[in-house]
């Protein structure tokens, strides 16, 4: 890939829970992509991916601590702080959140919200401002002239487009969409993943979609990235991890989608993920998996290349794999201890 | 037991134990204030055995300073202060707790039957309750207590009339969510009358709430004795921390800048009305505890510096 | 206007006069209609000469039927004619209207005070959620609330009397001077009532600000806010104030009664001749009439300021006609 517009390497969150614990919630995540791509982030719920593209825009709470890197069309944004990562934030790097939630104010005028970060960035103002929501607007199939309405009067649907259309004011590189159909009745939740995947190709954005709506991967991205318990654990071409996956939960979580014409008994993944406040030794993984080996209770497996474009975290592959790159997550694992 | 009984016995087994005890103990600040809300109730209870002198007559001069022999000194009558203060805190949690309990009857009967049933009877309910928040309280007391005269009864029940509007208010925003819960609606489809469900399953869950608000209702309402007594409509023969304060009012004690005889009764109210509010917003965060997030704060997050890894490469 | 937005104003319009008539008939019932009533028992009315008596009876028109006496009291409420006061023998409405003219000014002042002070405590309070200034805040603020309001007074007078006037609204013996001479004379009594009335309020206010802003703080549009790129400073005032203003009115609009309450009790202890002590002083004398009549002004205003508030709230929140 030529020079990646959003480059994450390496990224790490921590929270200071208040009975003075710490929450590990994203343990060394990297990935990339550049214009005109969309890369889906999947994970059951609690796998550290809002996590990971709130902290991309330094959106955390006081209690969070962060290490790694995260760098926008080549500038490093994050290791300055709140500060230098508030500079980018709309003019590089927006968010669309979950479609029930309300990123509207509901005393402002949906216009209004539009404008604002046009004005404050100094992109444009007064009318010539209101005339490019406008336009905005109509881009994502709302008429113009319901700029002046509040949030309250539009449905589901039309606010979720409204705040794609928000994101896109200040005609930003990088567009992270936070489970942005969840919420939405099915019928909207097509035509929301076709505007964002048609505005990807139009306006050259690289698009991070964040889901644990599996169809909804197979329909927009090209590529994926799988997390579990704040590591991604596999990470390729769609295609890739349907048909060719190399880690059991990929595996699992792919087949536990039921089919809508055939009569597939649905799978589940017996029981839960592993507490994130306390230490783990080994792979994350391997309570629930069903193909855990001995090796998996004592080393954490690393992110290793299985194929084109694809990595896995599973000691199955470097038991079966001959190749041997390594994305080092903890450098503690060499072949000799696989064998 | 009847089958209606054993369907739904185990998730309202699971729910009820967290009971009082538990919640009060995660909860230092309501502990704390269970602790002096008690030591007010037994001195309350056992006042005569605890004032170390007589109420009606004088044992010292007239306001005399607070003392080793009359720890907060003497009223303008020469009676000991401590003393009064003790008899006093009686009438006043008695009455508090009579009123609280008389408010407790319509906030608990409106809150569950406006929650359960919804529709026109929670909107006629509502309605009532909005009128009854429009009227100031004390003005109203004040009427009632002075037409009906001035009596310990009279102003119980004045008090009580008044103060339901919050607990009804608290508690049929829980009986709505309670009603949505399985183990009401297994019952309900099971085929229990309206009564027995309302009775049995929701007045239990609803109960722990309804302590809480009667708590803090009572507090209220010592809150307002003062204040009636203060203009004259308690019982005249009664002593209470409001006719002390009234006393002290009426017969120049700020003059003589005896605040021994203003200060104490002020403080005792102020101590119950304040164990009251913890002990009941402790058992109400128990309850529900609310789960609050912070978009923006003062303080920012942190970049953790990485520790040498070794040999890894940036 | 759009007609949601109408409907809502009518039928607020429409609750207040029902709550005035109830309050109305609330008032015949107690002071008229119930036996040993006061107003109309005659025996109870001290130093009732028959003449007096029998101008009474005419008046109220003790002769005939309750729900006739209940039209010719509503029909002399409709002329302002709230009855004769028994100590003065001056219509009631007279002897209030210039108490109500002292109270406002003096209550207007203390409730100011507790709002300002309250938001700002308030915002201060949930910005700084749970470290020290928020414990100190909040729990000064639950004392504040908890200290009967007579007894804070009483306090202010102790501390204070001696560098600041406590009684009455004039200094008696000032004779003459200007007019500009009494102003400043009567502002300097108003200041010790009006800190108490402010004291009362204070702590449930901040409580209320603070609860409010806590809530919007945690609302998904703030964090959008913050994801534009937005300063904290206007966030804070273009997302959080402005979403924390409605709850905010709608409760300082609850607490109206309270700060009635409030104000009697102040101006009993200051012996500020305003509408309160006339409920004081009427409750003390057994003045039946004024003590009706000071009720029914009172409950009203109430009643009014709640419209008002409503109206507030509707203009603050497009939301509140749905």
């Amino acid at each position: 890939m030529s020079e990646p517009i959003l480059d994450v390497r390496d990224l790490n969150v921590w929270f200071e829970l208040p009975s003075g614990r710490e929450l590990h919630a994203v343990k060394g995540v990297s990935f990339a992509l550049g214009a005109g791509e969309v890369l889906g982030l999947v994970g059951e719920s609690g796998c550290g991916k809002t996590t990971t593209i709130l902290a991309t825009m330094g959106l955390l709470p006081s209690s969070a601590e962060v290490s790694g890197e995260v760098r926008v069309d080549g500038a490093d944004t994050l290791s300055g702080g709140e500060d230098s990562v508030r500079a980018h934030r709309w003019t590089d790097v927006a968010m669309v959140f979950q479609g029930a939630m309300n990123c509207f104010s509901p005393v402002r005028t949906i216009g209004d919200q539009i404008v604002e970060p046009m004005k404050y960035h100094g992109l444009a103002k007064g009318d010539a401002a209101r005339q490019r929501a406008g336009e905005l607007l109509e881009m994502v199939g709302i008429p113009a002239s319901s700029a002046q309405r509040y949030p309250h009067e539009f449905s589901g649907g039309m606010r979720q487009r409204a705040a794609i259309a928000m994101a896109l004011a200040c005609d930003p590189k990088v567009l992270l969409a936070d489970e942005p159909t969840t919420g939405l009745d099915v019928m909207v939740q097509a035509q929301i993943l076709e505007l964002l995947s048609g505005l990807a190709q139009s306006l050259g954005l690289a698009v991070v979609l964040v889901t644990h709506d599996l169809p909804v991967v197979a329909e927009v991205c090209s590529r994926a990235a799988v997390m579990y318990a704040g590591q991604i654990i596999e990470m390729g071409a769609v295609d890739d991890l349907y048909h060719d996956s190399h880690h059991p939960y990929t595996r699992l979580l792919f087949a536990a989608t039921p089919s809508l014409l055939g009569d597939d008994v649905v799978a589940s993944i017996p029981g839960t993920p592993p507490r994130l406040d306390q230490p783990l030794t080994g792979c994350s993984f391997r309570e629930r998996c069903d193909s855990a080996m001995d090796v998996c209770a004592t080393l954490s497996p690393a992110l290793i290349t299985v194929g084109a474009q694809h990595s896995a975290a599973c000691h199955l592959n470097a038991v079966t794999s001959d190749r041997g790159t390594r994305v080092a997550l903890d450098g503690d694992v060499t072949p000799e201890a696989l064998q | 037991m009847s089958e209606l009984d054993t369907a739904s016995v185990t998730e309202e087994q699971r729910s009820q134990r967290s009971g009082l005890g538990t919640l009060l103990v995660k909860h230092r600040a309501g502990l704390i204030g269970g602790l002096i809300l008690l030591v007010f109730v037994i001195l309350a209870v056992g006042a005569p055995l605890f004032a170390p002198f007589s109420t009606t007559t004088a044992s010292g001069g007239v306001f005399a300073p607070p003392s080793a022999r009359h720890w907060l000194g003497t009223n303008d009558g020469g009676i000991d202060m401590l003393s009064l203060l003790i008899q006093g805190g009686r009438i006043s949690m008695l009455v508090g707790f009579a009123a609280a309990l008389v408010a407790a009857i319509p906030g608990a009967l409106v809150g569950i039957l406006s929650g359960y049933f919804g529709g026109a009877v929670d909107t006629v309910l509502m309605r009532i309750t909005d009128f009854f928040l429009v009227i100031p309280v004390i003005p109203v007391m004040i009427v009632i207590a002075a037409v009906w005269g001035p009596s310990l009864l009279h102003l119980i029940i004045a008090i009580g009339v008044l103060l339901w509007t919050s607990t009804a208010r608290v508690l049929r925003a829980q009986v709505k969510t309670l009603r949505q819960r399985t183990f009401v609606r297994r019952a309900v489809n099971l085929g229990a009358s309206r009564t027995r469900v309302m009775t049995r399953h929701i007045l239990p869950h609803v109960a722990p709430l309804l302590i809480a608000q009667t708590v803090v209702t009572m507090a209220l309402a010592i809150f307002y004795e003062t204040a009636l007594a203060f203009l004259g409509l308690g019982d005249p023969t009664a002593v209470s921390w409001g006719t002390i304060i009234e006393d002290a009012f009426l017969r120049t004690a700020i003059s003589t800048g005896a605040w021994w005889a203003i200060v104490p009764p002020g403080l005792c109210v102020a101590l119950v009305v304040i164990s009251a509010y913890l002990v009941g917003q402790s058992i109400e965060e128990g309850l529900n505890p609310r789960l609050r997030v912070a978009n923006i704060a003062p303080r920012s997050w942190r970049v953790r510096p990485l520790v040498g890894r070794g040999t890894e490469a940036l | 206007m759009n007609t949601r937005t109408l409907d809502y104003v009518i039928k607020r319009i429409g609750f207040s006069f029902l709550t005035v008539f109830v309050v109305l008939t609330f008032n015949f019932v107690l002071f008229r209609a119930l036996p040993g009533s006061a107003v109309t028992d005659l025996s109870r009315v001290p130093n009732a000469t028959p003449a007096l008596r029998h101008a009474l009876a005419q008046q109220f028109g003790l002769a005939q039927p309750k729900w006739q006496q209940y039209f010719i009291y509503l029909k002399q409420l409709a002329h302002g004619n709230l009855g004769v006061s028994y100590i003065n023998g001056l219509p009631v409405w007279h002897n209030l209207r210039a108490d109500l003219f002292n109270t406002i000014p003096m209550v207007g002042l203390g409730t100011t005070l507790a709002i300002i002070f309250g938001i700002w405590s308030g915002v201060t309070a949930a910005w700084r959620w749970h470290r020290p200034a928020d414990y100190l805040l909040t729990n000064s603020s639950i004392a504040f609330y908890s200290f009967p309001t007579q007894w804070l007074g009483l306090m202010l007078v102790l501390l204070f009397g001696r560098f600041l006037p406590t009684t009455g609204m004039n200094n008696a013996f000032a004779v003459g001077g200007s007019t500009l001479s009494r102003l400043g004379d009567t502002l300097q009594h108003m200041v010790l009532p009006a800190i108490a009335v402010a004291l009362t309020l204070y702590g449930q206010y901040t409580l209320v600000v603070r609860s409010a802003v806590l809530e919007v703080l945690g609302e998904d549009y703030v964090l959008t806010a913050r994801a534009k790129g937005l300063p904290a400073r206007t966030i804070l005032r273009r997302y959080v104030l402005r979403n924390a203003l409605l709850p905010i009115v709608t409760l300082i609009a609850l607490s109206i009664g309270y700060v009635v309450g409030g104000a009697l009790l102040v101006e009993t202890v200051f012996t500020w001749p305003g509408i309160g002590l006339a409920v004081y002083q009427s409750v003390l004398s057994r003045d039946y009439p004024m003590l009706q009549g000071a009720f029914l002004i009172l409950t009203l205003s109430v009643v009014m300021l709640n419209l008002v508030a409503d109206l507030i709230s509707l203009k603050l929140d497009p939301r509140v006609a749905e």
